[in-house]
């Protein structure tokens, strides 16, 4: 059975990239619009891995990861981080937040099908 | 671009300050926003257009591929490789076939003029058995002659004489028998000679050209065969630039949300700046050095969604030509597009199948000759019958001639003459059966040439049936591949023609960067006349802080932009990185 991965961004552009390169690659994806999105999808969908962008409206990034960890069934899944943001501050503030990867936008699709063969093993 | 009217602006008269200035800039400010507003919210629909069809060019992109390269793996496959090895075999057995059999037509039209040559031969002993029975005929009437004379004494050699008599007249009809049965063979083996020569020449030259044909042909198969193990390599790199173009693409597709990102600062800043102008917060100053930095970030925006959506028409084109240049030159590598109306492979079943009619032709004639010889057999044992009738009447010939010398004897001296014509009727009846030992030492030659022909044409049918079955397998299986690559190359032109359709279909209502691009040429441009008004005011002290507006950015883009007008110095386009050392990239880090 293939494994689900959710993409939280509030580009529809940008999840549409993300999905279609992890369907390339034969996994499930589930879309968020934002981190509020995400958090309620979380609830309900069992996921193997969350890919979520950093600034987004109604809850960004940081406060998904937090939300997301508090989840008994997130606790231990890779979440990584797809942003246009590259500074250290920010990646620091993510990686304490739970983060288990830190990717910036753009990126190239091995790219991301690496990092996700890499952290799903 | 070339400047556009500016309609907002009026020329300020020297000395004019910048509270008399505000309203205008606020306006001005105002408007861009607007229209920044509008457009940093309004393009991702045609991005997302171009998105949802990525899956299926990128599915019938790798089609493409797949076909090409099982067109390629067929032709250079084993099946081909097995068959061509076979082919060349058989080519080889056929030329070696041919060869023998211009030689077994050569042997064969002499062993049956051999046979003509000794039924002439038979004529010779024939033509003594008409001496024999003229001379038996005298010999006969004499005796009646000689019988009359004696009277009662020569009683029973007038019976002796009508017996000689009958019995010559029987050899006569034998050996007539004979010369008509042997004059009809000569007939049919001319015959035969004729058909054999005439066929053995046809099926010769017909089955030398194909084989010449078919070995420049397997020649062709074999380049054609090196060329697409060769281009294996060819198409598996066109399948990786495709994905690697289709990677471009999706790279450049997050151009959209990069450039959204940056237009919505700079939107906030200029929201800033014209509530700054209004309240008085903001001088001349102020308004230069903002503007100039928006307008630098907004120049970007606007370079960088240019060259993204330049990058995904121009890689879709590219991955539409590349792959119907692979279809094209696929097809040709296969030796089917510029054939019309046929294929390479076809040609050589067609060839194949012309070959099989030869050999079975060839087959036919040696039946025919298998049959000749059957017939000669018969006939050549139908003669020795009548030759064997002929023994047995010289046999009887020579008793009767023995007891007429006995009965001679018992007659005395009156009976002297017919003693001496019972003699020389023995010794006729003695020549008659050296004659029948001749014509049945010629016979016996006939019929052990005839057996050895008919030994040679008969194993010589078995061998084309052999071949004949090889050759069916190996159209056979050459039929069977060229199915499969007229199949693969029909799918693969028209999932070419497909892909190029749609690549064109989407490249072609693919313009929002030229809308973009426009919207923030205007912007651009109405800045710099609030720059121009600006710095007329206040040329420039460089004492503006513009530490606010760092702390908006969320790429390493914008900052670049925003330091190197800090700096006075040119942007340097620096990758954004995320550190790691990992092989995942700059951009990559896994903590």
């Amino acid at each position: 059975m293939a494994k689900v991965i959710m993409t939280a961004d509030d580009s529809a552009s940008v999840r549409q990239m993300v999905s279609f390169t992890l369907k390339q690659g034969g996994y499930e994806v589930v879309e968020a619009v934002d981190g509020k999105d995400a958090l309620q999808k979380l609830s309900t969908t069992k996921v193997d891995m969350l890919i979520t962008d950093l600034n987004m409206p109604n809850l960004d990034g940081i406060g998904l990861i937090k939300g997301a960890r508090g989840l008994a069934s997130c606790k231990f899944i890779p979440i990584v981080m797809l942003t246009t943001e590259s500074q250290d501050s920010r990646k620091q503030e993510g990686k304490a937040a739970g983060a288990t990867g830190w990717i910036v936008k753009p990126f190239k699709p091995e790219q991301l099908m690496a990092v996700v063969k890499k952290v799903l093993g | 671009m070339t400047a556009a009217v500016n309609e907002d602006f009026v020329t300020t008269p020297p000395g004019q300050d910048v509270a008399g200035l505000a309203a205008q800039w606020a306006q001005v400010l105002a408007g861009v926003v607007e229209e920044l507003g509008v457009i940093s919210r309004s393009t991702e629909d045609e991005f997302l257009a171009i998105g949802s069809r990525l899956q299926d060019i990128y599915q019938e992109g790798t089609g493409i591929s797949s076909l090409a390269t099982g067109v390629v793996e067929e032709v250079a496959g084993g099946k081909v490789t097995t068959s061509m090895a076979e082919l060349g075999r058989a080519l080889d057995e056929m030329e070696r076939y041919v060869n023998r059999a211009g030689e077994e037509i050569g042997a064969s039209s002499d062993t049956l003029r051999e046979i003509l040559t000794l039924l002439e031969q038979v004529a010779t002993p024939l033509s003594g058995f008409k001496k024999v029975n003229k001379v038996l005929r005298m010999l006969g009437i004499s005796t009646k002659i000689e019988s009359a004379r004696l009277g009662q004494s020569a009683a029973g050699f007038d019976t002796l004489a009508s017996d000689v008599g009958h019995l010559s007249v029987q050899v006569n009809e034998r050996a007539a028998d004979i010369i008509r049965r042997k004059d009809d063979l000569s007939m049919a083996i001319g015959e035969t000679l004729k058909g054999v020569l005439s066929s053995g020449a046809h099926q010769h030259d017909r089955v030398l050209a194909i084989v010449k044909k078919t070995r420049q042909r397997l020649e062709t198969l074999t380049e054609i065969n090196s060329r697409c193990s060769n281009s294996v390599a060819g198409v598996s790199a066109i399948s990786e630039e495709v994905s690697r173009g289709i990677g471009e693409v999706v790279m450049s597709m997050q151009a959209h949300d990069i450039v959204r990102q940056q237009i919505e600062h700079v939107e906030e800043a200029l929201g800033d700046l014209r509530s700054g102008v209004q309240s008085g917060l903001a001088g001349a100053d102020d308004a230069a050095c903002i503007c100039e930095l928006q307008s630098a970030q907004l120049k970007h925006a606007s370079s960088s969604l240019d060259q993204a959506a330049n990058t995904i028409i121009g890689t879709l084109k590219e991955i539409a030509r590349k792959q119907g240049t692979l279809s094209a030159e696929i097809s040709g590598l296969a030796g089917v597009a510029d054939q019309a109306g046929g294929s390479f492979f076809k040609g050589m079943a067609g060839d194949m199948a012309v070959v099989n009619e030869s050999l079975l032709e060839s087959a036919q004639a040696k039946r025919s000759l298998c049959d000749a010889m059957t017939s000669v057999a018969d006939t050549i044992q139908e003669i020795a019958s009548f030759v064997g009738d002929i023994e047995t009447i010289g046999e009887e010939i020579k008793l009767i001639a023995l007891n007429a010398q006995i009965k001679s004897a018992y007659t005395g001296d009156e009976g002297a003459a017919l003693g001496v014509l019972a003699e020389a009727i023995q010794r006729l009846s003695l020549d008659a059966i050296n004659h029948t030992g001749a014509v049945s030492e010629v016979l016996q030659s006939i019929i052990s040439v005839t057996e050895r022909l008919s030994r040679e044409a008969c194993g010589l049918d078995m061998e084309v049936e052999g071949m004949v079955t090889t050759l069916n397998t190996l159209v056979g299986v050459l039929s069977g591949v060229n199915e499969t690559l007229r199949g693969s190359l029909a799918g693969m032109d028209s999932q070419a023609a497909l892909l190029c359709d749609e690549i064109e279909q989407v490249t072609s209502g693919f313009t929002v960067h030229h809308k973009v691009t426009q919207v923030l040429d205007r912007a651009v441009q109405k800045l710099g006349e609030v720059i121009r008004e600006a710095r007329r005011i206040a040329p420039g002290t460089g004492q503006v802080s513009l530490e606010a507006l760092a702390e908006r950015y969320t790429m390493q883009s914008e900052r670049h932009i925003h330091q190197s007008l800090v700096d006075k110095a040119p942007a340097t386009s620096e990758p954004a990185s995320a550190g790691g050392d990992d092989g995942l990239g700059d951009n990559v880090e896994l903590f």
